[in-house]
This record gives C-alpha cells, structure tokens and sequence, in this order.
C-alpha cells in the first residue's frame, strides 16, 4: 500500500516537473521527488531490506532533500537570473511526450525484462520512465540549471532501478556515487556562476559559438 | 603492491602544489614524478606474469596494465611539456601564479582519477573512476575562462554525465541479472565473468547496449561524440594530448569489460555487429568533417574520432589479427595524437590563431616544431614506417581473415580518404612562406623531450613491438577472447 | 434501505462542514482566526427565509435552474458508495452516468448565466463550459482507468474491496485536480471573491439570491463531497460489503470521515500554497490532469 503511495508520489511529481515553467517549482518538485525517493527506500529497509539502505536512505535525504536544492535555489538567488525555464517543447506537447515515454518504459519492462514479479516489474518501468523523463528535462529546456536538475532526476531514476531490481548496490559502489553527485552538482553549479559572468545568461540554446 | 604509486605519487605532487610557490619548480617536480610513474609502470609490464590482485577490490592482468602503460606514457610527455607551456602562459599573463598551480592540482587530479579505472575490480568502482575524470577534466577544460572554453566545458560535462549515467544503468542491469540469475552479490569483474554464462542472455543484450552507448558517448564514439571536438579544442593543450590520447581509451576499457561478459553470455556476434556498425560510422562522420574542417585542433580532436572509430572496428571484426591490431592501435594513437597536439599548441601560441587558412609556414618559422609535425602528419595518416600505419593493417588483415569484406573495403576507402584530407590539410599549414615579421623560434629543452619522447615510441613500435607490450597485447587479447 | 436514506441524509448534513472546515483551516494557515466552521449552515439558513427577487428579463430557464442543478447534485449522491461498498442507487447507472448527471447541472447553470443578460453571467458561463471541456474528459479518463481495472464502469464494484493498484493511485490524483476544478477552487476559480476579472461559478450564480441561490449553494457543496468521495473510493477503496454490523457500519463512517477530512486539508493546503493561474494556464493545468489519467489508464491496460 505504502509502497504504491510513494512510487506514484514519484511519478507525480516526475510530471510536475515536466510542466513546470519556473526553476524554483522546478527545484521544489525535485525536492518532493526525492523525499518520496527516501520514504520508499525506508519502507524498503524495514520491510526486510539490508541495514545498508537505511545509510543510503539518509544520504538520500541529506543530499537530494535538503543539501542540493537548497543549493540550486540559492544560486538562483544569486545569479538573479530570469526564473522562465524556457521551452524548446511546448508544456502540452512535453507531457504528451513524457506519457509516450512512460508508455515505452512499460513496454520496455513487459516485453524486453521479462519480470514476474508485478510489483517488481512497475517499479522498475517507472524506474527507467524517471531517468528518461529527467533526459527529457535536459534536453528540452533551455536554462542550464534545469540541465542539472534533468541530471538529478536521471540519478534518481537509477538509484530507483537499483534499489527495486538489487536491493541497492553493494554499499562503497552506492557511497561513492552519491558523494559523485554531490560533487557533480557543486561543479555545474560554479560552471553556471561562471556562465552566467561571462555571458550576462544561461540560456543553453545561445551557447552555439563552437560548430563544425 | 606495485599499483600504490600510481596513488601516492600525483596525491603528493597535488599536496605539493600548495605549498610549492614558484610553478616552474612544480612544473618540474611534475614531470620528475610522472617519470618515476612511468618506470613503476614499466618495471610492472616488465614483470607481468599473472594477474594480480589486491584485497579483491584492485585487480590488474594484462589488461590494465596494458592501460595503465599507455597512460603513463602520454602523462609523463604531457608533464614534461606542461612545464614550459605553463611558464609561458605565466610570462605572457595568460594565467597567474596561482592558476598555474592549480594547473597542476587539476592535471595530477586528472590522471590519478584515470590511474584508477584500469586496476579497479569493481565494475561499480570502474564506473566511479569515469565520472571523476570528467569532474577533473571539466575545469582543465574550461581552464582559460573564456566564452569559448567555457561553453565547450559545459557540453563536455553535461554530454558526458549523460552519456554515464546511462553506462551506470547499465551497470545496475548487469548487477540485477548477476543477482538473481547467478546469484553474485558483488559488482566485481573476476566474479562476473567467472560465472557469466549463467546470466540472463536477453537482459545482458539491452545492459550491453546501455554500456556502449554510455561510455560510448565518454569515447568519443559516433553519432555521440558532440561534445569531443569542442572539449578537445578549447582545453589547455597538454590536457588535449591526454584528453584524446588517453581519456577516450579509459571509457574504452570499461567497455571492454563489458565486452568480454557480453562475449561469454551471448556470444561474439551481438558485440561484434554492434562494435562494427558504430565504428564505422565513427569513420564516417570522422572522415566527412575532416574534409572541411579549419580550425586545427578541432582537426586533430576528428582525427581522434576516426582513429576511435577504427579501434572499435578492430574489435568488432575479432579476430586474432584485428584484436592485436585495436590493442596496438589504442597505445599508437596515445602517442601519436599526443604528439600531434602538442605540435598544434606551439603552433597556435606562436602564431596566436588557430584557422588553418590564415596558418602558413610553419616549417620554416618553427624548425624543430615543423618536422616533428611532418614526421608526425605521416605517422597519423597511417604511412609506413610509423606505427599506426602497422595496427591499421593488422585490423585490415584481421578483416579480410574474418572473411568481411564489404566492411573491411569500407574500411580501407575511409583510411585512404582521411589520409589524403590529413596530408592536404598538414602540408598546407607546415609548407610554404612564414609571414613576415614572424621571428624563428626554437623550443625549451623540456618540451623537445617531450617531442622525442613520443616519437622514439611512433618508430620503434613501427619497425618492431617491444617484447613487453607484445607480451602485454597478446595477454590481453587472449582476456579478451577468454581463453 | 434504511442505510441508504441514513447515509443520504448523513451526506447532504455534512456537505456544508466540508466546506466550513476547508475555509477555516485556510483561514488559520493565513494567520487569521477565520470564521465558524458553522458557518454555512447559518448561510443557508438565512438565504432559505429571505426574500428572492428575480430580473424581469429572465426566463422560465432562469427559475427552474436551481431545482435541476440540486436534483442533479443529489442524484449523484445517491450513485457513490460512501461507508459501505454499495450505491445506494447502483441499479440506476455508473461512472459514465455521473459525468452525464453533472453535466446537466452545469449546461443548465450556464443557460441561467445566460438568460438574465448581464454581461457578468455570460462571461461566467462561457468560461465555465471552457474549463469543464477541459476538466470532463480528465474525469472520464480517469474513471475508464478506474473501470479498467474491475472491468466494469460500476460504482459499488469499482469503488468496492479489491487490491490497491498503482493506477487507481494515478487516476485518484488525477481527479483530486480536476475536483479543484470543478468545485472552483484556487489555481483555477476562487470561491471567495466577486472579482469581476477572475470569477466562474460566482459570475453565473451572480444574480440569484433567497431560496434559490441557498439551492445552488447546497448543490455545490454536495457535489463537492461527491468528487471527494469518489476520490476516496477510488485511491483507499471501501471495505465493508453490503451485509454488515452496526460496529462494521460505524467503523465505516469513521475511516470515510478520516479519508474525507484527508482530503479536506489536502485542499486547503493546496488552496493556500497556490496562486490563482491565468484562464490559459489553467488549461495547462487541467491538460495535466488528463495526461495523469491517461497515464493512469495506460498502467490499468498493463496491469499495474
């Protein structure tokens, strides 16, 4: 029951931040996503799981809850840039999109994975459905932080994969990526700074002086 | 516990360029240490006679090693001609003092992360070491701080994590079916393979797929190589030598890892296919932007695809011949790309441009700079007696013996173009009249070591391999066709 | 049967409190003390003994309205199984029904906007049926994921004892923001004011008043808890057959008012943290909702 809350938590707030036109909803649903992330690997963890997730889960909601958003948004602040996400897809046809993806990660899941469990099998669609969706976000929205966000929400979608298919990989593996993104985050995050000085924006679509 | 070097000695250098001030000391201290590098890593090639390894977590045949060679060799060329290019930038107020020793933090940060990936067991730990030579590698990029680099230093990173994290969900498939289907709760590469057969032959298909394309994107592979030719051209040029010279081949060796589990589980024919189908686009779309390309290090970085492009080929034919030829192609390239860029970057800090319509005479302005890049233009192009010239034909032979010839004849057409484009586009920069007002200039001493250096490799490798890299290659395409 | 009128009649008594509650907690989260949870009970009384007064340029539409939209409201009451997993009507239709029984009211609430030809009226109405084109289909996607799952467009059966499913989950959110919707509340309605610029509901309603704007009101309020017991049924099905005990009856009601007040608060929360989007956002909105149902819908047909 529980788990059914969470993932469709997930997945929801996936889809908010399909339609959102603002960063800071933007960063606020990658916050709720990832506390919907941490209650389901508790739940896991109680529910028989290895005592390593409940390190895991902790890390989940010191990073991905409270450190980096609370990061994303003060750079926001900082940089006083126009909070407009900006749209190479429009939002309608965004979640039209983001509803093919999920259709094709379903499918994926059914025909290609080939797993028994159902339970198993949804979890692990809507899995593969976050980490395509956070590619979407990145490649569909023009301001370079809603590319790190995209980045995030693909992490996500992989702890997601690994905690329901593996239980987690093996603890120093799980350690060290986290760490990994923390540090991927604070470099993205000077890169937008430094951008952001340099070219008074940080639109990616304008970043096209390098071609050929 | 040979391997300990590789760690201690860039965390000590990292440890002295904060408290060495005058960076042409760090710069030679530099140097000094990726030497001692380089002989640990040859006493360790030298010696190899059975995999080692250590607390299950560092593992090294003849395949790291192998890697591990090849780094240290473009590391300590690239060591020895930072010290000069550095102290010059210094001179110029390119950058200051103090950005010149985070240089080095930056560079030894760099290869420490690429020492990493080729000993690790853990496929995960592997993955992790990947990652962290982007992080290292994004601000060496982006080193200069102008729109440019800046911009190009952002593609890399976001294209590359991408390209990653995909590789990681492929790790996490492999880790599912290595669980439950084999029951190995550990992401390690002896324990994998050992078991492999076991796995679940469709999952391990799709993971594999995941894999390529990932690290894929991180080699520099074709049609996801977007970020290399702007990453390559805009970072300081010491980290393009090792950029294209090493980087792309760390991402190879993951996949290579891969490769091999793929190989046992489902058999040579679903890599091969695929191996086949990108390395020949990787020709392609290598060989058409050479054609028209100006901007010379841009040149080079296509270069580099192609040149990625025919080692994934060589895998993907698989046969005895064309597997030695990929792994003699990996180092020869190392070398020779090296070289080549080092060349590029004298030439474009002289004459402060990089269009190569506006760059003439290079042979006469430059004497020892030019006719390391001739000799250089000849061993990239792959003309005999240099050492490309003899993998490339390996891979060939190994074509024909396989019995494909259509994709061995799409093969030789590629090579043959690409080495006229090459010839073309060189010969027109480094002949010719230099412009007026543009003094002779000779190099410092380190960086025709460095030159040397290289070169010594692109000739002996050409007339005869080594015993010990032949002992290394032949080791590691038997790991690699498992028996 | 004597449940069902118990239950009718324990429904239409609660309505107004739903609404009292969802104001009062606003009001408290604004830092107010707000009014009366009571409060629109007092309303509705004082509108039934007053006077009504109608324009002199309306039409019979115009008086008959309030009668069909609160028959309409009530008959959808009687459609939704509330403690026990039974309609108390299930003979008389389903889901598709209740879409229909809505629709009636609002077509003839936007006629009486209409009819009374002022330029307010009209404007609510011709908004009104813009957002409901919107909101209708969502809600009828969401009910066919709901149905896929049972295999039948029946309440009782749909709403009634059966596994959780990740769809009905899906299709449950879905509705909770179209329910916003439809019971014009904050992204896209705002029932607190009369601006001129921003009201929906409130523009058509404008001109009644007495006994007839007391019906429209209680009609709105009933249909208010209709959406938030559908939502219920659907996302945290009913437990209780149709044969039970009085305890089993009670600790039906009990875990219905938990689930309701759940609801409530979520509503209250969402009024107060959201802003009131622009007519066209709203679609976008309401477009969201859609493509959660049939997301919904999509995980029914793979059996999640």
């Amino acid at each position: 029951m529980h788990t059914y809350v969470f993932l469709s938590g997930i997945l929801i707030m996936t889809y908010f931040m399909v339609i959102a036109k603002r960063l800071p909803p933007l960063i606020s649903s990658f916050r709720l996503q990832s506390l919907f992330l941490f209650l389901f690997t508790v739940s896991l963890a109680i529910s028989g799981g290895e005592p390593s997730l409940y390190v895991v889960a902790g890390l989940i909601l010191i990073l991905k809850v409270i450190l980096i958003p609370t990061l994303l948004l003060r750079i926001i602040k900082k940089i006083k840039v126009n909070e407009n996400l900006g749209f190479f897809m429009n939002p309608q046809l965004s979640l039209f999109t983001a509803l093919l993806l999920t259709y094709l990660s379903y499918l994926f899941t059914f025909r290609v994975m080939n797993l028994i469990d159902r339970m198993q099998a949804a979890s692990f669609a809507l899995a593969l459905c976050v980490t395509l969706l956070g590619l979407f976000i990145m490649v569909f929205r023009i301001k370079a932080l809603s590319q790190i966000v995209g980045l995030l929400v693909m992490e996500n979608g992989l702890f997601l994969t690994a905690v329901t298919m593996c239980r987690g990989l093996p603890f120093i593996v799980e350690f060290s990526t986290f760490l990994d993104i923390f540090i991927s985050v604070i470099i993205l995050g000077v890169f937008v700074y430094r951008i952001n000085t340099l070219f008074t924006h940080i639109d990616v679509n304008k970043l096209d002086n390098l071609k050929g | 516990m040979q391997i300990i070097y590789f760690f201690a000695i860039p965390l000590i250098i990292m440890a002295a360029s904060f408290s060495v001030n005058n960076s042409k000391v760090l710069g030679r201290l530099n140097a000094l240490a990726y030497f001692a590098i380089l002989l640990s890593t040859f006493g360790l090639s030298i010696n190899f006679k059975e995999p080692l390894s250590f607390f299950n977590f560092f593992y090294v045949d003849a395949l790291s090693i192998l890697f591990l060679f090849t780094i240290s060799v473009v590391a300590f060329a690239a060591a020895l001609f930072s010290i000069d290019y550095i102290s010059k930038d210094v001179l110029s107020g390119a950058i200051s003092e103090k950005k010149a020793k985070t240089y080095y933090l930056l560079f030894n940060l760099f290869s420490l992360s690429m020492f990493f990936v080729p000993v690790a067991n853990n496929l995960g730990m592997v993955w992790i070491g990947i990652e962290l030579t982007t992080l290292a590698s994004a601000f060496l990029v982006g080193f200069y701080n102008k729109k440019a680099s800046l911009e190009a230093a952002w593609k890399y990173i976001i294209i590359c994590s991408v390209g990653i994290i995909l590789a990681l969900f492929g790790t996490i498939i492999f880790y599912y079916t290595a669980s439950t289907h084999a029951g190995i709760r550990s992401l390690n590469w002896t324990e994998i393979v050992s078991s492999a057969k076991s796995l679940n032959v469709n999952i391990v298909k799709v993971a594999f797929l995941f894999i390529l394309v990932g690290y894929g994107t991180k080699a520099g592979i074709a049609p996801m190589h977007t970020w290399l030719p702007d990453a390559h051209s805009q970072a300081i040029s010491p980290v393009s030598a090792m950029l294209s010279g090493v980087l792309l081949k760390t991402a190879i060796y993951a996949i290579l890892r891969f490769y091999v589990i793929t190989n046992i589980c489902v058999g040579a024919q679903f890599s091969s296919k695929l191996f086949i189908l990108f390395g020949l686009i990787s020709l392609g779309i290598a060989c058409g932007f050479l054609l028209v390309q100006k901007h010379i290090k841009r040149f080079l970085a296509y270069s580099s695809i192609e040149h990625i492009g025919v080692i994934i080929l060589g895998f993907g034919l698989g046969s005895g011949f064309a597997l030695y030829g990929a792994f003699l192609h990996i180092f020869n390239h190392a070398v020779t790309k090296s070289l080549m860029f080092f060349g590029a970057a004298n030439v474009v800090k002289k004459y402060k441009k990089d269009n190569m319509h506006a760059i003439r005479g290079i042979a006469s302005a430059m004497p020892f700079t030019g006719l390391m890049l001739i000799l250089g233009m000849f061993a990239i192009a792959g003309m005999p007696p240099f050492s490309i010239f003899f993998s490339e034909i390996f891979i060939a032979i190994g074509g024909f013996v396989k019995g494909s010839y259509l994709v061995t004849a799409f093969y030789l057409f590629f090579i043959v173009v690409i080495f006229g484009a090459i010839i073309y586009h060189l010969s027109r920069i480094l002949f010719g009249k230099k412009p007026q007002g543009l003094a002779v200039s000779h190099e410092a001493l380190s960086t025709k070591m460095a030159f040397i250096f290289l070169f010594i490799f692109i000739c002996t490798v050409g007339i005869k391999v080594p015993a010990f890299l032949n002992t290394l290659i032949m080791g590691a395409v038997k790991i690699v066709t498992n028996n | 049967m004597i449940f069902i009128i118990l239950q009718i009649i324990f429904l239409i008594s609660l309505a107004p409190l739903v609404s009292g509650i969802i104001t009062k907690i606003k009001n408290n989260l604004r830092l107010r003390r707000g009014q009366s949870v009571w409060q629109p009970y007092y309303n509705l009384a004082k509108l039934f003994s007053k006077d009504e007064v109608c324009s002199e340029h309306s039409s019979w539409v115009f008086k008959i309205t309030p009668f069909i939209v609160f028959a309409s409201s009530l008959l959808a009451l009687f459609l939704v199984p509330a403690f026990i997993a039974k309609s108390p009507a299930q003979y008389l239709g389903d889901l598709l029904l209740l879409v229909f029984i809505f629709s009636l009211g609002r077509f003839f609430l936007a006629l009486a906007g209409l009819d009374t030809g002022s330029s307010f009226g009209g404007m609510g109405s011709s908004r009104e049926m813009f957002i409901s084109s919107f909101a209708e289909p969502a809600i009828v996607m969401a009910f066919f994921a709901v149905s896929f799952n049972f295999g039948t467009t029946n309440l009782a059966a749909t709403c009634g004892p059966g596994a959780l499913k990740f769809s009905s989950l899906i299709a449950g959110i879905a509705l909770l923001i179209v329910t916003l919707a439809e019971t014009s509340r904050i992204p896209i309605d705002n029932q607190e004011t009369h601006l001129e610029l921003t009201m929906i509901h409130e523009a058509m309603a404008l001109e009644y008043s007495g006994p007839s704007l007391a019906l429209i009101e209680l009609a709105s309020y009933l249909k208010q808890i209709v959406f938030f017991t559908l939502i219920s049924a659907t996302v945290y099905p009913v437990v209780f057959c149709a044969q039970i005990t009085p305890i089993q009856a009670l600790t039906g009601i009990i875990i219905y008012l938990a689930k309701i007040s759940f609801i409530a608060v979520l509503i209250a929360f969402t009024e107060v943290f959201l802003a009131k989007m622009r007519l066209f956002r709203a679609v976008d909105f309401l477009y969201f909702s859609f493509v959660l149902a049939l997301l919904a819908l999509i995980a029914a047909t793979l059996g999640a």
